[in-house]
Protein backbone atom coordinates (compact mmCIF):
# COMPACT_ATOMS: atom_id res chain seq x y z
CA UNK A 1 0.00 0.00 0.00
CA UNK A 2 2.82 2.32 1.01
CA UNK A 3 6.07 2.60 -0.32
CA UNK A 4 8.81 4.68 0.36
CA UNK A 5 12.29 5.04 -1.12
CA UNK A 6 15.51 6.46 -0.59
CA UNK A 7 13.64 9.27 1.45
CA UNK A 8 15.54 12.05 2.07
CA UNK A 9 14.33 14.71 4.41
CA UNK A 10 16.49 18.25 4.98
CA UNK A 11 15.94 20.92 7.28
CA UNK A 12 18.17 23.57 6.07
CA UNK A 13 21.52 22.07 6.21
CA UNK A 14 20.74 19.45 8.63
CA UNK A 15 19.75 16.08 6.92
CA UNK A 16 17.43 14.12 9.14
CA UNK A 17 16.59 11.24 6.90
CA UNK A 18 19.63 9.99 4.25
CA UNK A 19 17.71 7.57 1.77
CA UNK A 20 15.23 5.72 4.04
CA UNK A 21 13.28 3.20 2.29
CA UNK A 22 10.43 1.26 4.19
CA UNK A 23 6.78 -1.16 2.79
CA UNK A 24 2.95 -1.20 4.49
CA UNK A 25 1.30 -3.75 2.86
CA UNK A 26 -2.47 -2.70 2.99
CA UNK A 27 -4.56 -4.05 6.47
CA UNK A 28 -0.54 -4.38 8.28
CA UNK A 29 0.49 -2.62 10.98
CA UNK A 30 4.29 -1.47 10.70
CA UNK A 31 6.38 -0.27 13.68
CA UNK A 32 9.12 2.62 13.14
CA UNK A 33 11.66 2.99 16.47
CA UNK A 34 14.15 4.32 17.39
CA UNK A 35 15.78 6.59 19.72
CA UNK A 36 14.82 10.38 19.90
CA UNK A 37 16.38 12.23 16.70
CA UNK A 38 16.23 9.07 14.26
CA UNK A 39 14.28 10.14 12.09
CA UNK A 40 10.88 8.54 12.42
CA UNK A 41 8.68 11.86 13.04
CA UNK A 42 10.23 13.18 10.07
CA UNK A 43 9.52 9.97 7.86
CA UNK A 44 5.84 10.07 8.88
CA UNK A 45 5.62 13.85 8.37
CA UNK A 46 6.84 13.23 4.80
CA UNK A 47 4.66 10.60 4.03
CA UNK A 48 1.69 13.06 5.54
CA UNK A 49 3.19 16.05 3.29
CA UNK A 50 3.70 18.25 6.43
CA UNK A 51 7.38 18.41 5.73
CA UNK A 52 9.16 18.14 2.33
CA UNK A 53 11.00 15.71 0.53
CA UNK A 54 14.05 16.48 -0.44
CA UNK A 55 14.70 13.29 -2.47
CA UNK A 56 13.13 9.95 -2.75
CA UNK A 57 9.85 8.01 -3.67
CA UNK A 58 6.60 8.22 -1.39
CA UNK A 59 3.99 6.06 -3.23
CA UNK A 60 0.25 5.42 -2.08
CA UNK A 61 -0.97 2.46 -3.88
CA UNK A 62 1.23 3.36 -6.72
CA UNK A 63 0.14 7.18 -6.72
CA UNK A 64 3.61 9.15 -5.86
CA UNK A 65 2.75 11.52 -3.11
CA UNK A 66 6.07 13.27 -3.20
CA UNK A 67 5.08 17.29 -3.79
CA UNK A 68 1.90 17.56 -2.93
CA UNK A 69 0.23 19.13 -0.13
CA UNK A 70 -0.49 17.81 2.63
CA UNK A 71 -4.23 18.89 2.37
CA UNK A 72 -4.47 16.88 -0.93
CA UNK A 73 -2.36 13.73 0.88
CA UNK A 74 -5.15 13.71 3.45
CA UNK A 75 -7.59 13.73 1.48
CA UNK A 76 -5.86 10.66 -0.48
CA UNK A 77 -6.85 8.49 2.92
CA UNK A 78 -3.25 9.41 4.55
CA UNK A 79 -4.02 10.61 8.04
CA UNK A 80 -1.50 11.42 10.75
CA UNK A 81 -2.49 12.08 14.60
CA UNK A 82 1.00 13.66 15.28
CA UNK A 83 3.05 13.36 18.42
CA UNK A 84 1.98 15.62 21.35
CA UNK A 85 -1.22 15.29 19.83
CA UNK A 86 -1.78 18.68 18.61
CA UNK A 87 -5.91 19.16 19.21
CA UNK A 88 -6.99 22.50 19.19
CA UNK A 89 -7.32 23.79 23.16
CA UNK A 90 -10.21 26.87 22.17
CA UNK A 91 -12.47 24.76 20.10
CA UNK A 92 -15.02 22.36 21.58
CA UNK A 93 -14.36 18.66 21.40
CA UNK A 94 -17.56 18.62 18.76
CA UNK A 95 -15.39 21.60 16.55
CA UNK A 96 -12.40 19.25 17.13
CA UNK A 97 -14.05 16.35 15.43
CA UNK A 98 -15.75 18.21 12.75
CA UNK A 99 -12.55 19.92 11.94
CA UNK A 100 -11.18 16.38 10.94
CA UNK A 101 -14.32 14.94 9.06
CA UNK A 102 -15.08 18.11 6.97
CA UNK A 103 -11.48 17.13 5.49
CA UNK A 104 -12.97 14.04 4.02
CA UNK A 105 -16.75 13.96 3.77
CA UNK A 106 -19.65 16.23 2.87
CA UNK A 107 -21.95 17.44 5.22
CA UNK A 108 -24.01 14.11 5.41
CA UNK A 109 -21.20 11.84 5.62
CA UNK A 110 -19.48 14.25 8.56
CA UNK A 111 -22.77 13.49 10.58
CA UNK A 112 -22.43 9.86 10.29
CA UNK A 113 -18.76 9.26 11.18
CA UNK A 114 -19.18 11.48 13.88
CA UNK A 115 -21.55 9.37 15.71
CA UNK A 116 -19.41 6.56 14.36
CA UNK A 117 -16.34 7.34 16.07
CA UNK A 118 -17.98 8.58 19.28
CA UNK A 119 -19.66 4.87 19.32
CA UNK A 120 -15.85 3.76 19.57
CA UNK A 121 -15.13 6.55 22.45
CA UNK A 122 -17.72 7.07 24.64
CA UNK A 123 -16.14 9.16 26.81
CA UNK A 124 -16.41 12.16 24.37
CA UNK A 125 -19.95 11.73 23.49
CA UNK A 126 -20.83 13.33 27.21
CA UNK A 127 -18.13 16.02 26.37
CA UNK A 128 -18.75 17.14 23.11
CA UNK A 129 -19.28 20.86 24.30
CA UNK A 130 -16.43 21.25 26.17
CA UNK A 131 -13.42 22.75 25.17
CA UNK A 132 -10.29 20.81 24.04
CA UNK A 133 -8.01 22.65 26.87
CA UNK A 134 -10.37 20.73 29.69
CA UNK A 135 -9.43 17.52 29.15
CA UNK A 136 -6.48 15.30 30.52
CA UNK A 137 -3.75 13.64 28.36
CA UNK A 138 -5.29 10.36 28.05
CA UNK A 139 -8.77 12.01 27.55
CA UNK A 140 -7.24 14.09 24.46
CA UNK A 141 -5.31 11.11 23.28
CA UNK A 142 -8.23 9.59 22.67
CA UNK A 143 -9.83 12.79 21.05
CA UNK A 144 -6.64 12.46 18.66
CA UNK A 145 -7.10 9.22 17.87
CA UNK A 146 -10.83 9.98 17.29
CA UNK A 147 -10.31 12.78 15.06
CA UNK A 148 -7.56 11.01 13.11
CA UNK A 149 -10.64 8.37 12.33
CA UNK A 150 -13.00 10.25 11.52
CA UNK A 151 -11.26 10.91 8.80
CA UNK A 152 -12.15 7.77 7.41
CA UNK A 153 -8.37 6.88 7.07
CA UNK A 154 -6.94 4.58 4.74
CA UNK A 155 -3.86 4.36 5.89
CA UNK A 156 -3.15 6.00 9.97
CA UNK A 157 0.10 7.85 10.98
CA UNK A 158 0.37 7.19 14.69
CA UNK A 159 2.92 9.26 16.03
CA UNK A 160 4.32 8.60 19.82
CA UNK A 161 0.27 7.54 20.81
CA UNK A 162 1.79 7.25 24.47
CA UNK A 163 3.43 10.15 24.67
CA UNK A 164 3.31 11.45 28.06
CA UNK A 165 0.36 9.35 29.21
CA UNK A 166 0.15 7.56 32.59
CA UNK A 167 0.46 3.47 32.16
CA UNK A 168 -3.25 2.69 32.10
CA UNK A 169 -4.33 5.28 29.39
CA UNK A 170 -1.09 3.94 27.39
CA UNK A 171 -2.52 0.29 27.96
CA UNK A 172 -5.72 1.58 26.30
CA UNK A 173 -4.35 2.89 23.40
CA UNK A 174 -2.49 0.21 22.60
CA UNK A 175 -5.35 -2.23 22.96
CA UNK A 176 -7.19 -0.02 20.56
CA UNK A 177 -4.76 -0.57 18.33
CA UNK A 178 -5.49 -4.14 17.09
CA UNK A 179 -9.23 -3.18 16.52
CA UNK A 180 -8.48 -0.28 14.40
CA UNK A 181 -6.98 -2.56 12.32
CA UNK A 182 -9.96 -4.87 12.64
CA UNK A 183 -11.89 -2.09 10.94
CA UNK A 184 -9.50 -2.09 8.15
CA UNK A 185 -7.22 0.72 8.76
CA UNK A 186 -3.76 -0.08 7.98
CA UNK A 187 -1.25 1.34 10.17
CA UNK A 188 2.40 3.05 10.80
CA UNK A 189 3.11 3.57 14.02
CA UNK A 190 5.93 5.49 15.90
CA UNK A 191 6.93 4.67 19.08
CA UNK A 192 9.24 5.08 21.67
CA UNK A 193 7.89 2.28 24.17
CA UNK A 194 9.63 -0.44 21.85
CA UNK A 195 7.84 -3.73 23.53
CA UNK A 196 4.85 -2.32 23.45
CA UNK A 197 5.24 -1.59 20.07
CA UNK A 198 6.34 -4.42 18.52
CA UNK A 199 3.70 -6.42 20.40
CA UNK A 200 0.81 -5.03 18.26
CA UNK A 201 2.68 -4.76 15.11
CA UNK A 202 3.07 -7.20 12.53
CA UNK A 203 6.58 -5.98 10.84
CA UNK A 204 8.91 -3.33 12.59
CA UNK A 205 11.96 -1.25 11.02
CA UNK A 206 14.79 0.32 13.53
CA UNK A 207 15.72 3.93 12.68
CA UNK A 208 18.91 5.11 13.79
CA UNK A 209 20.78 8.35 12.60
CA UNK A 210 18.13 8.82 9.77
CA UNK A 211 18.68 5.58 8.25
CA UNK A 212 17.33 1.92 8.83
CA UNK A 213 19.56 -0.69 10.73
CA UNK A 214 16.95 -3.19 10.95
CA UNK A 215 13.39 -4.40 10.09
CA UNK A 216 11.84 -7.44 9.82
CA UNK A 217 8.77 -9.85 11.52
CA UNK A 218 7.94 -7.44 15.28
CA UNK A 219 8.03 -10.71 17.19
CA UNK A 220 11.77 -11.74 15.54
CA UNK A 221 12.89 -8.27 15.86
CA UNK A 222 11.46 -8.47 19.83
CA UNK A 223 14.11 -11.23 20.33
CA UNK A 224 16.90 -9.21 17.75
CA UNK A 225 20.22 -9.07 19.43
CA UNK A 226 20.71 -5.50 18.58
CA UNK A 227 17.31 -4.22 19.91
CA UNK A 228 17.87 -5.95 23.47
CA UNK A 229 20.84 -4.15 23.99
CA UNK A 230 20.17 -0.80 22.38
CA UNK A 231 16.23 -0.40 23.47
CA UNK A 232 14.96 -3.07 25.77
CA UNK A 233 17.50 -2.92 28.05
CA UNK A 234 18.73 -5.65 30.23
CA UNK A 235 15.24 -7.60 30.51
CA UNK A 236 16.30 -10.16 27.58
CA UNK A 237 14.98 -13.17 29.88
CA UNK A 238 11.27 -11.42 29.85
CA UNK A 239 11.09 -10.72 26.12
CA UNK A 240 12.85 -14.40 25.49
CA UNK B 1 -26.90 64.96 31.12
CA UNK B 2 -28.99 65.37 27.86
CA UNK B 3 -26.13 66.22 25.37
CA UNK B 4 -23.68 63.40 27.68
CA UNK B 5 -26.06 60.94 26.54
CA UNK B 6 -27.15 62.47 23.21
CA UNK B 7 -23.15 62.44 22.30
CA UNK B 8 -22.96 58.68 23.63
CA UNK B 9 -25.51 57.88 20.99
CA UNK B 10 -23.33 59.90 17.81
CA UNK B 11 -20.07 58.20 19.37
CA UNK B 12 -21.99 54.24 19.25
CA UNK B 13 -22.78 55.54 15.39
CA UNK B 14 -19.08 57.12 15.16
CA UNK B 15 -17.96 54.23 16.54
CA UNK B 16 -19.75 51.31 14.96
CA UNK B 17 -17.36 52.19 12.02
CA UNK B 18 -14.32 52.34 13.64
CA UNK B 19 -15.40 48.83 14.96
CA UNK B 20 -15.78 47.65 11.37
CA UNK B 21 -12.30 48.93 10.38
CA UNK B 22 -10.62 47.03 13.55
CA UNK B 23 -12.26 43.73 12.86
CA UNK B 24 -10.77 43.76 9.47
CA UNK B 25 -7.23 44.74 11.04
CA UNK B 26 -8.01 41.92 13.65
CA UNK B 27 -9.48 39.70 11.77
CA UNK B 28 -5.96 39.25 9.42
CA UNK B 29 -4.07 39.62 12.99
CA UNK B 30 -5.69 36.85 14.56
CA UNK B 31 -5.45 34.34 10.98
CA UNK B 32 -1.82 35.56 10.11
CA UNK B 33 -0.34 36.95 13.31
CA UNK B 34 1.14 39.73 10.98
CA UNK B 35 -0.08 43.43 10.86
CA UNK B 36 -1.13 44.97 7.57
CA UNK B 37 -0.31 48.10 7.56
CA UNK B 38 -1.63 49.35 4.12
CA UNK B 39 -5.32 47.55 5.46
CA UNK B 40 -6.47 51.28 5.31
CA UNK B 41 -4.90 52.47 1.90
CA UNK B 42 -6.70 48.98 0.58
CA UNK B 43 -9.96 50.65 1.02
CA UNK B 44 -8.91 53.91 0.26
CA UNK B 45 -8.11 53.32 -3.10
CA UNK B 46 -11.37 51.23 -3.20
CA UNK B 47 -12.98 53.98 -2.07
CA UNK B 48 -11.47 55.78 -5.11
CA UNK B 49 -12.56 52.74 -7.17
CA UNK B 50 -16.07 53.94 -6.33
CA UNK B 51 -15.74 57.62 -6.64
CA UNK B 52 -14.50 56.78 -10.35
CA UNK B 53 -17.72 55.02 -11.18
CA UNK B 54 -19.30 57.38 -9.37
CA UNK B 55 -17.62 60.66 -11.44
CA UNK B 56 -17.43 58.61 -14.78
CA UNK B 57 -21.14 57.01 -14.79
CA UNK B 58 -23.01 58.92 -12.35
CA UNK B 59 -23.93 55.68 -11.12
CA UNK B 60 -26.03 55.41 -7.69
CA UNK B 61 -25.30 54.59 -4.17
CA UNK B 62 -25.49 50.53 -4.07
CA UNK B 63 -22.85 50.84 -7.71
CA UNK B 64 -20.94 53.10 -5.80
CA UNK B 65 -20.82 50.51 -2.88
CA UNK B 66 -20.42 47.93 -5.00
CA UNK B 67 -17.35 49.11 -6.76
CA UNK B 68 -16.01 50.46 -3.50
CA UNK B 69 -16.27 46.93 -1.69
CA UNK B 70 -15.12 45.26 -5.13
CA UNK B 71 -11.96 47.66 -5.09
CA UNK B 72 -11.33 47.10 -2.06
CA UNK B 73 -11.13 43.21 -2.22
CA UNK B 74 -8.92 43.21 -4.77
CA UNK B 75 -6.50 45.74 -4.06
CA UNK B 76 -6.58 44.02 -0.40
CA UNK B 77 -5.91 40.25 -2.87
CA UNK B 78 -2.66 42.56 -4.15
CA UNK B 79 -0.95 42.98 -1.18
CA UNK B 80 -1.89 39.63 0.42
CA UNK B 81 -0.01 37.69 -2.49
CA UNK B 82 3.05 40.72 -2.33
CA UNK B 83 3.06 41.04 1.20
CA UNK B 84 1.83 37.96 2.88
CA UNK B 85 2.01 34.94 0.35
CA UNK B 86 4.80 35.93 -1.43
CA UNK B 87 6.49 36.14 2.48
CA UNK B 88 5.93 32.90 4.25
CA UNK B 89 5.92 31.95 8.12
CA UNK B 90 8.28 33.35 10.03
CA UNK B 91 8.55 36.14 8.73
CA UNK B 92 6.22 39.07 10.38
CA UNK B 93 8.32 41.71 10.31
CA UNK B 94 9.04 41.47 6.55
CA UNK B 95 5.30 41.54 5.90
CA UNK B 96 4.83 44.57 8.09
CA UNK B 97 7.75 46.76 5.97
CA UNK B 98 6.22 45.43 2.66
CA UNK B 99 3.03 46.31 3.56
CA UNK B 100 3.96 49.99 4.77
CA UNK B 101 5.84 50.19 1.44
CA UNK B 102 2.66 49.00 -0.38
CA UNK B 103 0.86 51.87 1.53
CA UNK B 104 3.06 54.50 0.15
CA UNK B 105 2.62 52.73 -3.40
CA UNK B 106 -1.32 53.04 -3.11
CA UNK B 107 -1.03 56.27 -1.89
CA UNK B 108 1.59 57.39 -4.53
CA UNK B 109 -0.94 55.60 -7.56
CA UNK B 110 -4.25 57.44 -5.94
CA UNK B 111 -2.40 60.90 -5.98
CA UNK B 112 -1.32 60.99 -9.53
CA UNK B 113 -4.56 59.46 -10.65
CA UNK B 114 -6.46 62.11 -8.66
CA UNK B 115 -4.24 65.26 -8.45
CA UNK B 116 -6.86 67.17 -6.76
CA UNK B 117 -6.97 68.17 -3.06
CA UNK B 118 -10.87 66.40 -2.70
CA UNK B 119 -13.41 64.56 -4.55
CA UNK B 120 -16.98 64.47 -4.12
CA UNK B 121 -18.62 61.09 -3.51
CA UNK B 122 -22.59 60.37 -3.16
CA UNK B 123 -24.28 60.93 0.12
CA UNK B 124 -25.49 57.60 1.78
CA UNK B 125 -28.92 59.36 2.48
CA UNK B 126 -30.45 62.43 2.43
CA UNK B 127 -32.97 62.03 5.00
CA UNK B 128 -33.67 64.61 7.66
CA UNK B 129 -32.59 63.85 11.26
CA UNK B 130 -35.12 61.98 13.12
CA UNK B 131 -36.03 63.40 16.77
CA UNK B 132 -36.89 60.79 19.86
CA UNK B 133 -37.95 62.93 22.62
CA UNK B 134 -34.75 64.92 23.33
CA UNK B 135 -32.36 62.74 21.24
CA UNK B 136 -31.90 63.66 17.68
CA UNK B 137 -30.38 60.69 15.10
CA UNK B 138 -29.08 61.51 11.63
CA UNK B 139 -30.26 58.78 9.10
CA UNK B 140 -26.94 58.09 8.52
CA UNK B 141 -25.63 57.50 11.45
CA UNK B 142 -28.40 55.24 11.78
CA UNK B 143 -27.88 53.45 8.17
CA UNK B 144 -24.21 53.14 9.60
CA UNK B 145 -24.82 51.59 12.77
CA UNK B 146 -27.66 49.37 11.10
CA UNK B 147 -24.80 48.27 8.45
CA UNK B 148 -21.90 47.18 11.09
CA UNK B 149 -24.27 45.19 13.49
CA UNK B 150 -25.28 43.74 10.54
CA UNK B 151 -22.06 42.68 9.34
CA UNK B 152 -20.69 41.79 12.92
CA UNK B 153 -23.71 39.22 13.32
CA UNK B 154 -23.37 37.62 9.50
CA UNK B 155 -19.44 37.44 10.82
CA UNK B 156 -20.24 35.83 14.11
CA UNK B 157 -22.22 33.10 11.78
CA UNK B 158 -19.53 32.79 8.98
CA UNK B 159 -16.92 31.72 12.29
CA UNK B 160 -19.55 29.98 14.46
CA UNK B 161 -21.47 28.22 11.96
CA UNK B 162 -19.68 27.61 8.65
CA UNK B 163 -17.06 25.06 7.97
CA UNK B 164 -14.87 28.48 6.38
CA UNK B 165 -15.44 29.85 10.04
CA UNK B 166 -14.69 26.52 11.81
CA UNK B 167 -11.36 26.32 9.56
CA UNK B 168 -10.36 29.72 10.02
CA UNK B 169 -10.73 29.75 13.77
CA UNK B 170 -8.37 26.52 13.72
CA UNK B 171 -5.68 28.42 11.46
CA UNK B 172 -5.94 31.17 13.99
CA UNK B 173 -5.37 28.64 16.84
CA UNK B 174 -2.48 26.94 15.56
CA UNK B 175 -1.42 26.62 12.11
CA UNK B 176 0.66 23.70 12.54
CA UNK B 177 -1.89 21.86 14.35
CA UNK B 178 -4.05 22.59 11.42
CA UNK B 179 -1.86 21.21 8.72
CA UNK B 180 -2.73 17.84 10.09
CA UNK B 181 -6.15 17.80 9.89
CA UNK B 182 -5.96 18.96 6.05
CA UNK B 183 -6.69 22.17 5.84
CA UNK B 184 -5.41 24.29 2.90
CA UNK B 185 -3.73 27.05 4.83
CA UNK B 186 -2.93 29.26 2.02
CA UNK B 187 -6.87 29.43 1.10
CA UNK B 188 -7.80 29.56 4.65
CA UNK B 189 -5.55 32.70 4.71
CA UNK B 190 -6.53 34.28 1.01
CA UNK B 191 -9.92 33.70 2.24
CA UNK B 192 -9.60 35.43 5.64
CA UNK B 193 -7.83 38.17 3.74
CA UNK B 194 -10.38 38.94 1.16
CA UNK B 195 -12.92 39.01 4.07
CA UNK B 196 -11.36 41.58 5.61
CA UNK B 197 -10.74 43.23 2.66
CA UNK B 198 -14.75 43.18 2.09
CA UNK B 199 -15.58 44.30 5.62
CA UNK B 200 -13.38 47.22 5.61
CA UNK B 201 -14.27 48.02 1.61
CA UNK B 202 -18.21 48.36 3.29
CA UNK B 203 -17.09 50.71 6.20
CA UNK B 204 -14.63 52.58 3.95
CA UNK B 205 -17.74 53.64 1.98
CA UNK B 206 -20.34 53.92 5.03
CA UNK B 207 -17.81 56.53 5.85
CA UNK B 208 -16.78 58.50 3.14
CA UNK B 209 -20.71 58.17 2.19
CA UNK B 210 -21.22 60.02 5.20
CA UNK B 211 -18.81 62.82 4.78
CA UNK B 212 -19.68 63.20 1.20
CA UNK B 213 -16.10 63.88 -0.06
CA UNK B 214 -12.82 61.68 -0.39
CA UNK B 215 -8.89 62.56 -0.26
CA UNK B 216 -6.05 60.31 -0.61
CA UNK B 217 -5.64 61.04 2.98
CA UNK B 218 -8.00 58.69 4.13
CA UNK B 219 -5.93 55.53 3.76
CA UNK B 220 -3.83 57.46 6.46
CA UNK B 221 -7.16 58.26 8.90
CA UNK B 222 -8.61 54.50 8.52
CA UNK B 223 -5.25 52.75 9.39
CA UNK B 224 -4.79 55.13 12.63
CA UNK B 225 -8.40 54.13 13.95
CA UNK B 226 -8.56 50.96 12.84
CA UNK B 227 -5.09 50.41 14.79
CA UNK B 228 -6.55 52.70 17.72
CA UNK B 229 -9.53 50.84 18.12
CA UNK B 230 -8.28 47.38 17.80
CA UNK B 231 -5.44 48.04 20.13
CA UNK B 232 -7.85 49.82 22.84
CA UNK B 233 -9.96 46.09 22.38
CA UNK B 234 -7.03 43.59 22.49
CA UNK B 235 -4.58 42.65 19.68
CA UNK B 236 -6.49 39.63 17.54
CA UNK B 237 -10.08 39.62 19.27
CA UNK B 238 -12.84 40.68 17.40
CA UNK B 239 -15.05 41.16 20.46
CA UNK B 240 -12.38 43.14 21.37
CA UNK B 241 -12.23 45.20 17.84
CA UNK B 242 -16.05 46.06 18.43
CA UNK B 243 -15.98 47.43 21.91
CA UNK B 244 -12.84 48.85 21.12
CA UNK B 245 -14.32 51.07 18.03
CA UNK B 246 -17.42 51.79 19.98
CA UNK B 247 -15.02 53.07 22.73
CA UNK B 248 -13.11 55.62 20.52
CA UNK B 249 -16.29 56.75 18.60
CA UNK B 250 -17.67 57.60 22.16
CA UNK B 251 -14.80 59.01 23.47
CA UNK B 252 -14.29 61.12 20.43
CA UNK B 253 -17.65 62.44 20.30
CA UNK B 254 -17.53 63.69 24.06
CA UNK B 255 -14.34 65.72 23.13
CA UNK B 256 -16.04 67.26 19.70
CA UNK B 257 -19.08 68.50 21.86
CA UNK B 258 -16.92 69.38 25.53
CA UNK B 259 -13.51 70.20 23.62
CA UNK B 260 -14.16 71.09 20.49
CA UNK B 261 -13.14 69.74 16.74
CA UNK B 262 -9.67 70.03 17.29
CA UNK B 263 -9.65 68.03 20.77
CA UNK B 264 -11.17 65.36 18.87
CA UNK B 265 -8.09 62.94 17.94
CA UNK B 266 -5.60 64.63 20.18
CA UNK B 267 -8.37 62.83 22.92
CA UNK B 268 -8.25 59.62 20.94
CA UNK B 269 -4.09 59.18 21.36
CA UNK B 270 -4.22 60.55 25.03
CA UNK B 271 -7.15 57.13 25.46
CA UNK B 272 -4.73 54.94 23.29
CA UNK B 273 -1.73 56.59 25.53
CA UNK B 274 -3.44 55.74 28.62
CA UNK B 275 -4.39 51.72 27.92
CA UNK B 276 -0.89 51.30 26.88
CA UNK B 277 0.35 52.39 29.98
CA UNK B 278 -2.14 51.14 32.32
CA UNK B 279 -3.84 48.60 30.10
CA UNK B 280 -1.47 47.24 27.41
CA UNK B 281 -3.51 44.45 26.78
CA UNK B 282 -6.48 45.85 25.68
CA UNK B 283 -10.21 45.61 27.08
CA UNK B 284 -9.97 41.75 26.10
CA UNK B 285 -6.07 41.22 26.13
CA UNK B 286 -6.10 39.24 29.44
CA UNK B 287 -8.87 36.94 27.63
CA UNK B 288 -7.00 36.60 24.71
CA UNK B 289 -3.47 35.58 26.09
CA UNK B 290 -5.45 33.34 28.40
CA UNK B 291 -6.63 31.91 24.72
CA UNK B 292 -2.87 31.75 23.62
CA UNK B 293 -1.82 29.84 26.77
CA UNK B 294 -4.19 27.04 26.10
CA UNK B 295 -3.32 27.18 22.54
CA UNK B 296 -0.07 26.59 23.28
CA UNK B 297 0.21 23.93 26.14
CA UNK B 298 -0.03 20.62 25.11
CA UNK B 299 -2.92 18.50 26.72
Amino acid sequence: MLEVRDLVVNYGRIQALHGVSLNVAEGEIVALIGANGAGKSSTMNAVSGVVRASFGEIRLEGEELVGHPAHRIFRRGVVQVPEGRLIFANLTIEENLRLAAAGAHDRRGEGEELERVLDLFPMLRQRLKDRGSSLSGGQAQMLALARGLIAAPRLLLLDEPSLGLAPLAAREVFDLIPRLRESGITILLVEQNVRQALAVADRGYVLEGGRITLDGDAKELLGHELLVKSYLGIHREEVA
Amino acid sequence: MVDFVQNCFDGVMLGSSYALLAIGFTLIFGVMRRLNLSYGPSIMLGAFVGTLVFLEFRAGGLAVAAATVLGAVLVGIYVERLCFWAIRQGAAVASMVSSFAIWMQLEEIVTIAFPDRTYPFPPLTRAQPMDFGPFFFKVENLVMFGCAVALTLGLHLLLYRTRFGLRLRAVAESPDAARYMGINIAAVTFLAFACASAIGGVAGYLIVAQDGQITPLFGLWATFKGLIAMMLGGMGSIPGAILGGLLLGIVEAQSIWYLGTEFRDLCAYALLFLFLVFRPGGLFGHALAERERLALRRV
